[in-house]
């Protein structure tokens, strides 16, 4: 991945959450006592509450309801104040518009994401051809009754050529196969070279009740969406609500330590754990949300652990206890006594992970 | 089937978004909703179909050339609950595609914003190295 200048990263994604820390406040002069007055009089009236809510709406069915912010400047606020939300027409950062008119101006230095993991998978794929290639001549001295001495020195030869290539490949770097990227993006929905925005930005049910539960960002308040959501609180069963509670504790738990928490869909897990966020460095950790008491078949534990480490990742099982009784967290929903109904549960976690005798011997 | 149920709402909110996230993200050519309808389990299905920007795996020779793909739209809900068994899929096979239709791609649509794709095959298929 390329790797854009750090520091202007930090200053582009200052904040970890949409709420900042009052860093307005005027100086101390230590032997002006006016001053001290003028800084308590600020301190006494500054406030972090943000001036305006963001606007969400629900799109599709009732079923299975999505929900999207379209303002531009709050898709934009959300991914750069904590990385909430997906662009529907992106990886994850909303970027379609811009990929549109980069396309247009044949910008070749445009590093958006999508066009890095295109790259990417272009040079993979010549890659995989060169194999193929070279297997092929090895095919072909097998058939004509090659010695073992012959095998071997083709087989060391082609090692060595398949290295060079992907040095080759590396050092030319992102740079070299922009034409068949750029060719195949120009078609957009372009009204006079003007490209009209049809992204939104999606928020997953977890995060859209954090920024309305925990934090004041949503204009809608966490009773109105979770009876979105999930139906009048007066018809709810503990079973309708337990898998989104256990899930929305999980996300909770770790956005309050500091994580960047996403969806982990495209590695069959339910988050994943960024440190600081997408643009930074890739995800580390990926977390499948458990019940505490309940166990699944080894080959569940495997093949998702398999998946996870395929991609370099670590498996994090992270176990959800429920303290109160069934009836008693109903009560609380129906009472929108948000507060105590999240915190009757508690989040344990363990890592799993395979052994492997030749390879873990430190 | 009747636009103004509840399932109806749903249903064409994920066939456009998949239709959209073809067109706009995975830069697909002709995508269309196509009008054959097999009702599984009380709901309403519908393929896509479209032509890929390249070649989708490869494996497949580019001789044969870039052929029309079919797609089934699913909700992530709907796809955990059991919804994809192989009766369904058996039933798409042989309502919604062609004869000697070879695979499907399944278009599974997430609430976080992401669609996922998988190839599904009509029988055994040898596995694509890596």
């Amino acid at each position: 991945m390329a790797k854009p200048k750090g520091k202007s990263l930090q200053q582009r994604y200052k904040y970890p959450l949409p709420i900042h820390p009052i860093d307005y406040l005027p100086s101390v002069i230590l032997h002006n006592p006016v001053s001290w007055v003028y800084w308590a009089y600020c301190f006494w009236k500054a406030t972090n509450i943000p001036s305006k809510r963001v606007h969400i709406e629900f799109e599709g069915g009732v079923n299975f309801p999505h929900i999207v912010v379209q303002d531009k400047d709050d898709m934009k606020y959300l991914w750069k104040n904590g990385f909430f939300g997906t662009g529907q027409l992106s990886r994850s950062e909303p970027t379609w518009l811009e990929r549109q008119e980069g396309a247009s101006k044949e910008r070749s230095n445009d590093l958006a994401l999508e066009k890095i993991t295109e790259r990417r998978r272009i040079q993979r794929l010549e890659f995989k051809k060169e194999r193929v290639k070279l297997e092929k001549q090895l095919l072909d001295l097998r058939r004509n009754g090659g010695n073992i001495e012959q095998e071997n020195a083709l087989l060391v030869q082609e090692r060595e050529m398949l290295r060079m290539f992907k040095q080759r490949q590396q050092e030319e770097g992102l740079g070299d196969n922009n034409s068949v990227v750029e060719e195949s993006m120009i078609e957009g929905t372009a009204v006079d070279h003007e490209y009209v925005d049809i992204e939104s930005l999606e928020l997953m049910s977890v995060e859209a009740t954090f920024l309305s539960f925990a934090l004041p960002i949503l204009d809608i308040s966490p009773k109105v969406l979770l009876s979105r959501l999930f139906g009048p609180s007066n018809d709810i069963t503990y079973g309708d609500i337990h898998k989104f509670i256990t899930h929305y504790v999980t996300y909770h738990h770790y956005r309050s330590l500091g994580w960047c928490v996403r969806s982990g869909i495209k590695f069959g897990c339910d988050y994943l754990l960024y440190k600081r966020g997408p643009p930074f460095q890739h995800a580390e950790f990926c977390i499948m949300v458990l019940d505490h008491d309940k166990s699944k078949d080894y080959t569940w534990y495997s093949s998702i652990s398999r998946v996870i480490g395929g991609a370099k990742k670590t498996c994090v099982l992270c176990y959800v206890e429920r303290l109160l009784p069934e009836d008693q967290i109903v009560e609380y929903w129906r009472t929108d006594n948000f507060i105590k109904l999240f915190g009757s549960y508690r989040v344990g976690e363990v890592i799993y992970k395979r052994w492997i005798p030749g390879k873990n011997r430190d | 089937m009747d636009p103004c149920s509840s399932d109806g709402d749903d249903r064409l909110y994920l066939e456009e978004l998949v239709e959209k996230s073809l067109i706009h993200l995975q830069l697909w050519k002709d995508v269309v909703v196509e009008d054959k309808l097999v009702v599984w389990k009380g709901v309403p299905v519908r393929l896509l179909t479209g032509c890929p920007p390249h070649v989708l795996s490869h494996d497949e020779k580019p001789a044969d050339g870039i052929g029309r793909e079919y797609i089934l739209p699913v909700n992530m809900t709907q796809y955990k609950e059991e919804q994809v068994t192989l009766a369904f899929l058996d039933i798409v096979f042989s309502e919604l595609c062609a004869k000697d239709t070879k695979r499907i791609i399944l278009a599974i649509v997430n609430t976080d914003g992401t669609v996922v794709f998988y190839f599904v095959y009509n029988g055994v298929h040898k596995p694509k190295r890596n």
